[in-house]
């Protein structure tokens, strides 16, 4: 977690997304203990109030839980991870499809494209 | 917990602050800028007592500021003249002992991490490294208040990665308010709370940074460039 | 007060040069003076003399003291005063420091004023012993007296640095302080009512010497110590400490509440 954050988006939400990304990714697992609010503060270097509020909002979602006294953690209920995957998923095909219809693209354009690449995924990687 | 009530502050020939009107809360990190000679030093000295308003008053936690306010308030000039005789270690130590709140394991803990030889003379050490223990001494104050007028400024981008590292890990960010002024943004963008922009000693704008984020789509620096064009 | 205990430390570093430089000064004027009469024959004398003359120099050593001490942390005010203590203990500390370098100081002066003085005046073991406490007192009293009216006026010049120049305001103060000298003892002491308030208490020194005549020449030097049945008020020494007090509470005050950095 070294790359930078935007400075014009609020650093919340993109270390919400980031964590998000790492748990779909499988890169934190079910059950896994996050880093502390000071650890994560001070790899990612931000405000420790800034990775409260990224961990309250997480929890809210329900993707961690917090324990009393031992931390924060990955949740291991089935139907949240995989709701968050999905979540995760429709986001980005959102802004994909929303970037190519205001280049102009057609919706069958589009899919045509996209089958193209993902069969000749190899090549293209 | 910090208030400012209709602040002003004269010198002979100029006005360094006018009519201020300003309330800081606790478990913040503030940034405050301004060009230079806007009055960011005239703010933290009348935060630490070592100033007094011409008009208006200055309270903390209710009780108008006075010097001895330093009790409850860390300042860190943006000179840094310490007792030239005295080593690094020295140094703490005495500090240590003028503060009843003084954390010494915090102080050794804070100069391990800084990378500061404890013996050396303070007179022989280089600005990077006065740098440091200007932190070093502020940091391992437990109080209320943190005020660090220019912690960056002239020193280089290591040392001032290395400070910007030591505030986050060392500020107890749910207890104590630090107030810093600063030119370098970059470096601090990502740590502060709320940033206050003052302007010819008037008070521009005071805003949450996250909040200034989300509505505006705006970073600091953009942010600043509005107000200074 | 273990905080105060500890800015005495610091304070016996600060202020360690003007204990170094009184003695080496003392000792340097000693070697000079020793070698340039030992031909003569008047090497003991001239040790007698520089003692007696330096010992009562040091009626201004407290104010050169805290006129240096003062001058470093004005370099550093953010520093000095940014400390929850009083004012007046932060001066309190650079007065006793200043006391006990004196005293020091005072002692290894006050050897020499007595061996070399044994040459010139015979006085009884009793008599020497008397006058020289005295004088010892006296002169430590004064000075710590003078400092204090010395520090005011720093803290005066450095309420008025915040306003004007550092040579305006040094102006300023040495015309404040010459007023002030002429109110004080021009005016005031002169007065009746001062005469009212101080001559009270009375107390008999017996024989003291009060003054030295030196008749020196190339080939000789004479030198008569001249005395005189002695009395003292304590009244006089109770007014000047009220004063004192007075004016450093004010100079406290002023650098607490006034003083800006």
């Amino acid at each position: 977690m070294t790359d930078t954050f935007q400075s014009s988006q609020p650093i919340y939400l993109q270390l919400a997304d980031r964590l998000n990304r790492q748990i779909v990714s499988g890169e934190l697992k079910p059950g896994d203990k996050l880093p502390s609010v000071r650890e994560t503060a001070v790899s990612s270097k931000v405000n420790p109030n800034t990775v409260q509020r990224t961990y309250r909002e997480l929890e809210a979602s329900g993707i961690v839980e917090s324990r009393r006294g031992q931390g924060t953690f990955v949740t291991e209920n089935e139907d949240i991870l995989l709701s968050i995957r999905e979540k995760l998923k429709q986001e980005q095909i959102q802004n994909f499809i929303q970037v190519m219809h205001d280049m102009g693209y057609q919706n069958e354009e589009i899919k045509e494209g996209l089958q193209t690449y993902l069969e000749g995924g190899a090549r293209h990687d | 917990m910090i208030e400012f009530k209709n602040v002003t502050k004269r010198y002979m020939t100029k006005t360094a602050l006018r009519d201020v009107d300003l309330k800081l809360d606790k478990g913040k990190i503030i940034g405050l800028v301004g060009l230079n000679g806007a009055g960011k030093s005239t703010m933290m000295k009348l935060i630490a007592g070592l100033i007094n308003p011409s008009k208006g008053s200055v309270e903390l936690d209710g009780e108008k500021v006075t010097r001895r306010i330093a009790s409850k308030v860390s300042y860190l000039s943006e000179l840094d003249e310490y007792y030239s005789f005295y080593s690094v270690q020295q140094t703490i130590d005495f500090f240590a002992t003028q503060f009843p709140d003084f954390n010494k394991e915090k102080a050794e803990e804070i100069r391990a991490y800084m990378n500061l030889d404890a013996n050396t003379k303070v007179k022989h050490l280089s600005k990077g490294n006065r740098g440091r223990l200007k932190i070093i001494l502020t940091l391992s104050r437990e109080v209320p208040v943190l005020l660090m007028d220019e912690p960056l400024s002239g020193l280089d981008p290591l040392v001032r990665d290395s400070i910007v590292k030591g505030l986050i890990t060392f500020v107890d960010t749910e207890r104590q308010l630090v107030l810093l002024s600063t030119h370098q943004i970059m470096e601090v963008e990502m740590i502060l709370d709320e940033v206050i922009a003052i302007k010819d000693g008037e008070l521009v704008d005071h805003r949450n940074v996250e909040e200034l984020r989300y509505d505006e789509q705006k970073g600091i620096l953009e942010w600043m460039s509005s107000i200074y064009e | 007060m273990k905080a105060w205990l500890a800015l005495v430390k610091k304070e016996f570093r600060v202020g360690l040069p003007i204990m170094l430089l009184a003695i080496v000064l003392f000792l340097v004027g000693l070697v000079v003076v020793t070698v340039s009469t030992y031909r003569f024959g008047y090497a003991w004398d001239a040790v007698g003399i520089i003692g007696l003359a330096w010992g009562g120099g040091h009626f201004f050593f407290m104010a050169i003291y805290m006129l240096y001490s003062l001058g470093v942390e004005r370099k550093r005010l953010h520093l000095w005063l940014h400390n929850p203590m009083h004012a007046s203990g932060l001066l309190a500390a650079k007065l006793v420091t200043g006391t006990v370098y004196m005293i020091i100081s005072l002692l290894i002066v006050s050897i020499a004023a007595y061996v070399g003085g044994l040459n010139f005046v015979a006085f009884s073991d009793g008599t020497w012993f008397k006058i020289g406490m005295i004088a010892f007192v006296h002169v430590i009293a004064l000075s710590i007296d003078f400092s204090v009216y010395v520090i005011l006026a720093y803290v005066v010049f450095l309420l008025l640095g915040r306003y004007m120049s550092s040579f305006l305001s040094g102006t300023v103060v040495f015309i404040g302080w010459w007023v002030f000298v002429y109110l004080y003892f021009g005016l005031f002491s002169q007065s009746q009512f001062y005469t009212a308030i101080s001559e009270w208490g009375r107390i008999d020194l017996g024989f003291v010497a009060n003054s030295l005549h030196f008749d020196i020449s190339i080939t000789e030097a004479l030198i008569n110590m001249q005395g005189e049945e002695m009395s003292i008020y304590v009244g006089y020494y109770i007014v000047e400490l009220i004063t004192i007090l007075i004016i450093y509470f004010i100079a406290s005050w002023l650098l607490d509440k006034k003083v800006e950095v």
